[in-house]
């Protein structure tokens, strides 16, 4: 719609508008969900496999968790891969907003076993095959891993 | 200078042809159909009747616009038993032509075009095999769509696609404008009008050379040119240039002799040949340069490198699944493929981009392709996004037109309408990313069909 504004009279605040008499535009908005990542209907099913991340306000992960490796006699993080089992199939991840599902009271071997996926994770995958890489940021990551298998149903 | 690098067209008296002549040469070393266009005067006719004289040919020479069928085969008269049809010859039916020249091609009678066809494609007239005829030329001006200057040819019509596929080389007659001094001086000169041509059998002689070789070699065609005719072809399709499977036969044979005239195969001999395979200006259209240069770029670059060829292919091909299929098939380490997959991803359109990732990132993250993590988390990058929507999307109704969904909606489900299962499933997530992500999709039905054409393809794969 086109508004051509010009000044009435001396009234100044009179605005005559040529778009008048037309109904305005309307914004209409819908909200889209659509997900092929967890769902459980369809043919697709990308099933979520784990959902990893520390529920630790305030603490500093990177080095909590380094000094518990050590005090369990572990040199470096990729130790862990020794004692702890993990998948060995690289899946799809997701960062979430979901709570985090481990705390730092949960058992050492559950913290080692979150510790060390998150440490395999890029923000886009699960690779197990990767080193393992520790910082502030990929520990405090709360991320869902899916496996992409059905996606080709 | 050696003998070979000396031209033989100006011995011929024949000028304004030179960038031409190895084409022109190729054309004779294979005896495939050759086409001159050109407007009036440039001297298309006096090349080809000189030709013929060098070589000493049996020559005919046809205007096809009076031409009439019996012209051509001569009188029909039974035989002596009744049981057949003879043609009575003159010396201008074409039984024992060994070449003939179709002047004026894009003027002629439609019923004449057939006839013309089985000659130049066949060597065959009314069905009867021409044993003799080797060369099959013909000329014609510009079509009458094709007119960009100020002579018009009116009656040069658009030669039937058909008819012109039956060509291998195409070569363009220069005018005076584009002729230089010494050509321009040349072909002023009166002298030598009415003889008949001779070099003292030189062009003879190298095209007999040459098509010895020729013969040897084409039963075990270079691997180079190949890939580069290959590549060509793919790529002109891939942009929409349609290149027949014939003419990408005809195209290798020419390469093969134009590099026999050369005497190795070179770059810018075979983007010329490439610009003369190509049959379009004979119904009026052209095809842009910078199709061609990028076409000639990467055929040029897979017939150089053929380690590195299937790279070119990848670039080549326009569809995912081809592209998905040379890299599944040909990707010699998890390097290149990622190189590949992030050139693919950079070289799209976004709808395509993203069509491409949402396809095949879930086998990427299975470990299924040949790539490195790097070309993994790239394609990851694009398609996680896509896996799962959850945004609104916004529209504006205007005026009294009452829009329930957003203007891109009902595109998209008019895909989706005749799809089912997991195929269903696939393109709704995609449509539903493309609609948050306000993505306008230029071929919605193409581009899911690519979508499922790759998950298609990986699904047997991970079968395997």
């Amino acid at each position: 719609m086109m508004n051509v504004a010009s000044h009435v009279g001396s009234r100044p605040d009179l605005i005559a508008n040529a778009g008048w008499g037309g109904p305005p535009a309307r914004q209409r908005k819908e909200h889209i969900y659509s997900s092929l990542l967890g769902k459980k209907d369809g043919e697709i099913r990308c099933p979520r496999i784990i959902r990893l991340g520390f529920h630790s306000p305030g603490d500093d992960l990177l080095e909590y968790l380094n000094d518990l490796i050590g005090a369990e006699g572990y040199r470096r993080s990729e130790d862990l891969r020794d004692d702890i089992t993990i998948p060995e199939k690289p899946y799809i991840c997701r960062p979430t907003k979901q709570p985090a599902p481990c705390s730092l009271s949960a058992p050492r071997t559950e913290i080692f076993r979150h510790a060390l996926m998150l440490g395999l994770c890029t923000s886009q995958l699960y690779d197990p095959s990767r080193p393992v890489i520790w910082t502030r940021n990929s520990l405090t990551r709360v991320v869902d891993l899916f496996d992409p298998e059905g996606f080709y149903a | 200078m050696t003998t070979k690098s000396i031209p033989h067209l100006p011995d011929l008296g024949v000028y304004g042809f030179d960038r031409y002549e190895p084409i022109i040469l190729a054309a004779l070393i294979t005896e495939d159909p050759m086409l001159l266009i050109g407007r009036s005067g440039t001297g298309k006719t006096f090349l080809l009747n000189s030709l013929s004289e060098a070589l000493g040919l049996e020559h005919r020479h046809y205007n096809a616009s009076l031409i009439s069928f019996d012209d051509l085969v001569g009188f029909p008269y039974p035989d002596a038993e009744n049981a057949t049809v003879r043609f009575l010859e003159t010396p201008a039916t074409v039984w024992g032509a060994e070449s003939v020249l179709i002047d004026e091609i894009s003027r002629c009678k439609p019923e004449h075009q057939n006839r013309l066809f089985s000659l130049i494609h066949e060597r065959r007239v009314q069905g009867i095999a021409l044993t003799k005829l080797r060369y099959r030329w013909a000329a014609m001006n510009p079509a009458a769509n094709d007119q960009t200057d100020v002579e018009s040819y009116t009656g040069s019509e658009p030669l039937d696609p058909a008819l012109a596929d039956r060509f291998s080389l195409f070569i363009r007659a220069v005018d005076w404008d584009d002729l230089n001094e010494d050509e321009r001086t040349a072909i002023t000169s009166p002298a030598g009008e009415g003889k008949i041509t001779t070099d003292d059998g030189r062009l003879l002689n190298r095209i007999e050379e040459c098509r010895q070789l020729f013969i040897q070699q084409v039963e075990t065609c270079p691997r180079n040119i190949l890939d580069y005719v290959t590549t060509a072809v793919t790529a002109l399709n891939g942009a929409k240039v349609r290149i027949s499977p014939r003419r990408a036969r005809l195209m290798a044979r020419s390469l093969l002799a134009v590099t026999l005239v050369k005497g190795t195969f070179q770059e810018k001999i075979s983007r010329l040949v490439l610009e003369c395979s190509m049959p379009h200006t004979t119904w009026g259209a052209e095809v842009s340069k910078n199709i061609l240069d990028a076409a000639h770029r990467l055929s040029w670059e897979a017939a150089s490198k053929s380690e590195g060829r299937w790279v070119d292919l990848i670039f080549a091909e326009a569809k995912f699944e081809r592209k998905l299929d040379i890299l599944l098939k040909h990707c010699p380490s998890p390097d290149e493929g990622t190189q590949a997959i992030t050139q693919i991803l950079a070289s799209e359109p976004r709808d395509r981009a993203a069509a491409f990732a949402f396809a095949v990132y879930p086998a990427a993250a299975m470990g299924k392709l040949p790539i490195g993590t790097e070309g993994a988390n790239d394609l990851g990058r694009v398609a996680t996004p896509i896996l799962t929507v959850d945004a609104e999307v916004t529209w504006s109704e205007r005026g009294s037109v009452k829009a329930q969904h957003h203007p891109s909606y009902d595109a998209f489900a008019a895909v989706l309408e005749s799809l089912s299962g997991a195929r269903s499933e696939r393109a709704r997530q995609f449509f539903s990313w493309c609609l948050v992500e306000k993505i306008a999709v230029t071929d919605p039905p193409g581009l899911e069909k690519e979508i499922e054409a790759c998950a298609k393809l990986l699904k047997t794969r991970l079968m395997k």
